[in-house]
């Protein structure tokens, strides 16, 4: 071999080993990506109470999806917190005051903490079709200031739910199918048939209907299915102050005083008091969400449980309130820690793990995950009411919260008329969204 | 001071106690008070919170509340623990037992567990309340639900559950009372009114001054019935300064204005116990 055959071979034995000396190393440096840890906070959601799954809970399949995840970024850890429904909420107040926040949490009411600024816009981690997975109506609850600041996982819509054992006893018939909508007439005279004395001891043994006092949302439907809306369209002013919004809450304050088929003592009420009243067999129809189904699940004897829509109007659409819940991402320094969380999030709701939002008996929010609720009538309602669901409350300002609560507030105690509450709302609304 | 050293370092922990969780959290609010408070970076506003408080309705009317359920809680629980002790006093050892373990028990339940039971005595439709009225042909009444009751409601609640501590108070200053005193009554002639009014109120001032300042403070800071019972409802009926604070805090992360709440709080309280001790405070020997 002559010596100018010999300087090629170690030239091209030298670019070799430089090439795979390279190539090894930005290898080594995609597997060794620097490790993340990352704090995530959910709520108790749902619990199975039947099947080969009983007992298990949405902990036990928080864990089984970051194990998946965890295949795939093995340098990420992922530290799961349990909060109750009951101190979750102060917790999670405690933990941004005091900068301790989780990285990843459930269910964050992104109203009043995307304005305080500890919330990371999700938009930019989404393509075109990702975006396209979620009903534009569903994405609007979670954008503040035209930014998505949470991604859906469950969807549904509030109905009405009846113990239809108490309309049999009563001989009083349910909402005709297959939507099961009814008008208000003929609500309000199920409802006088539905408030009754059972023992005739002269004392009301059951009421027609029960009603919280906060948050008022839960019942608004009634209200609304008479044409009025708390804001208009970019939430900027207060437009409840209509004959149509007067029309509606007259028509609840009725239904408290004048015709008394409203379980007594609704402004002490929360919605777990009236759920309980209605578990007890102690009001025939009570507001709620589809998660009622879990509850009922869970009683020893359970009642006849059955979804109706709220009453309409003769003429109008029947109105419900859509309710949504997703994952939400806490203001992050480290970019790639960021995108790490951005991807679990995506991860819990791509549309195949979506459909866990079936077990709490939610509709999942990705329209790729199907109608898990096909064979189940019940929830089929929902579905179909589904369409008739509005966001709630449009004002982005957390403030508006308490005012729009004490119009029912102030009508359920009689410290005010509805017309008065009203103009009391509408006055205070101005002062708060800056408008004359 | 050197000599006694070790005497400071035995009290060393509770002083740091002291320090880090009420001392520090106190300054802290106060300098709160004067900024705009955002997680990412609060900024000074001055007196902004301040101003803001002193136009918000809602806040004077939770004071108003405050002070309406101190004004009738408090005189109301020391006379009635005062005669429960006077009642409870001559009776022999274990019957004083008894009441005073009766009447404790509720001190040493959860609050918030109490709260849960009255909610469902005071219920309209279904309570136990509103049945035994119904008994003697009244009723119902909406306890809770009803802006005119909602307070007098809680207030009867809290009335109820928290005598304990003051009853115990009350009879431990019965026993320091020399029984001379009421033997020179006795062969004076005096009747049993006379002894109450001239010997025995009399030499429970100091305790009664004490009960009072302290059951005042803590009416002030009335929040766990309310937070569990109605939530400030109906129609800020039953909304109390503290309530208020908790919801400007942790409801709307307004921690800058709620600190300035709590300030307004602070001097309220240390007002009211100054002139407390500067009215009724006196020496008592006996």
């Amino acid at each position: 071999m002559t010596r100018v055959w010999r300087r090629i071979l170690v030239v091209v034995l030298v670019v070799a080993v430089a090439v795979v000396a390279a190539a090894s190393f930005s290898l080594g440096a995609l597997a060794a990506e620097e490790p993340v840890k990352l704090k995530v906070w959910i709520y108790p959601l749902w619990l199975i109470h039947s099947g080969p799954d009983k007992g298990m809970t949405n902990e036990d399949w928080m864990l089984e999806k970051i194990e998946e995840f965890q295949k795939k970024y093995p340098n990420v850890d992922v530290e799961l917190e349990l909060l109750s429904w009951e101190g979750g909420g102060q917790k999670l107040t405690t933990a941004v005051a005091s900068g301790t926040m989780p990285d990843i949490m459930y269910s964050v009411p992104v109203r009043v903490y995307a304005p305080k600024g500890v919330l990371e816009p999700i938009d930019e981690y989404l393509t075109e079709s990702e975006r396209g997975q979620y009903y534009p109506n569903i994405l609007k609850e979670l954008v503040i200031d035209g930014k998505l600041y949470a991604l859906p996982f469950c969807a549904s819509s509030l109905v009405l739910s009846i113990n239809a054992e108490l309309f049999e006893e009563r001989g009083v018939p349910l909402p005709k199918e297959p939507d099961r909508s009814w008008t208000m007439d003929e609500f309000l005279d199920a409802a006088k048939k539905l408030t009754f004395d059972r023992d005739g001891d002269g004392r009301t043994d059951v009421y027609a209907l029960g009603l919280n006092g906060k948050p008022a949302y839960w019942a608004m439907s009634f209200a609304f299915a008479f044409g009025g809306r708390l804001f208009n369209e970019d939430g900027s002013r207060f437009t409840f102050n209509t004959p149509e919004g007067l029309e509606g809450l007259q028509f609840m304050h009725d239904l408290v005083f004048r015709y008394k088929v409203v379980a007594p003592g609704v402004p002490g009420y929360n919605i777990a008091d009236v759920w309980d009243l209605f578990l007890q067999r102690r009001i025939a129809m009570v507001p709620s969400s589809s998660i009622l189904t879990n509850y009922v699940a869970g009683m020893r004897k359970p009642l006849k449980l059955v979804f109706v829509q709220f009453p309409h109007v003769k003429g109008k659409d029947p109105v419900t309130m859509l309710t949504v819940a997703g994952w939400s991402v806490f203001k992050q320094k480290n970019p790639y820690k960021r995108k790490v969380a951005m991807e679990f999030i995506k991860y819990l709701t791509n549309p195949e793990n979506s459909k866990a939002a079936a077990l709490m008996k939610y509709g999942p929010a990705n329209r790729l995950s199907g109608n898990p609720f096909e064979n189940d009538p019940n929830l089929s309602v929902v579905a179909l009411y589904a369409k008739y669901a509005e966001v709630y409350i449009k004002a982005n300002k957390p403030e508006m919260e308490e005012v729009v609560n004490n119009i029912w507030s102030a009508v359920y105690s009689r410290a005010m008329t509805p017309k008065q509450a009203i103009e009391y709302a509408e006055q205070r609304a101005k002062a708060i969204l800056g408008y004359r | 001071m050197y000599k006694d050293r070790w005497g400071y370092y035995f009290i060393l922990p509770n002083v740091l106690l002291v320090v880090v969780f009420t001392l520090i959290p106190i300054i802290w609010s106060c300098l709160l008070s004067f900024q705009e408070y955002m997680p990412m970076g609060s900024k000074w506003i001055g007196l902004g919170n301040y101003v803001n408080v002193c136009q918000d309705l809602i806040f004077w009317r939770s004071m108003k509340n405050t002070i309406y359920y101190t004004v009738g809680v408090v005189p109301l629980g020391l006379a009635l623990c005062m005669l429960l002790a006077v009642l409870i006093f001559p009776l022999r050892k274990g019957w004083q037992i008894f009441f005073k373990a009766s009447l404790y028990l509720p001190g040493v339940t959860s609050g918030a567990v109490l709260a849960l039971i009255w909610v469902w005595l005071f219920n309209p439709a279904f309570g136990l309340l509103n049945y035994l009225l119904s008994l003697v042909g009244l009723g119902p009444v909406m306890w809770l639900a009803d802006a005119r009751t909602a307070m007098p409601s809680i207030m009867l609640m809290s009335i109820v559950s928290g005598l304990g501590s003051t009853v115990i108070l009350y009879l431990a200053a019965l026993g320091g009372i020399p029984s001379t005193l009421y033997e020179a009554a006795d062969i004076d002639g005096a009747d049993a009114w006379v002894k109450f009014f001239r010997i025995t109120l009399p030499l429970l001032k100091p305790t009664t001054l004490y009960a009072l300042v302290m059951n005042t403070i803590y009416s002030f800071q009335v929040f766990t019935q309310i937070y569990m019972m109605t939530r400030g409802e109906p129609f800020y009926a039953t909304s109390t300064v503290v309530y208020r604070i908790y919801e400007t805090a942790f409801e709307r992360l307004q921690f800058g204005l709620a600190s300035a709440q709590a300030m307004i709080l602070f001097v309220v309280i240390v007002a009211m116990a100054y002139l407390q001790f500067k009215y009724l405070s006196t020496d008592v020997e006996y």
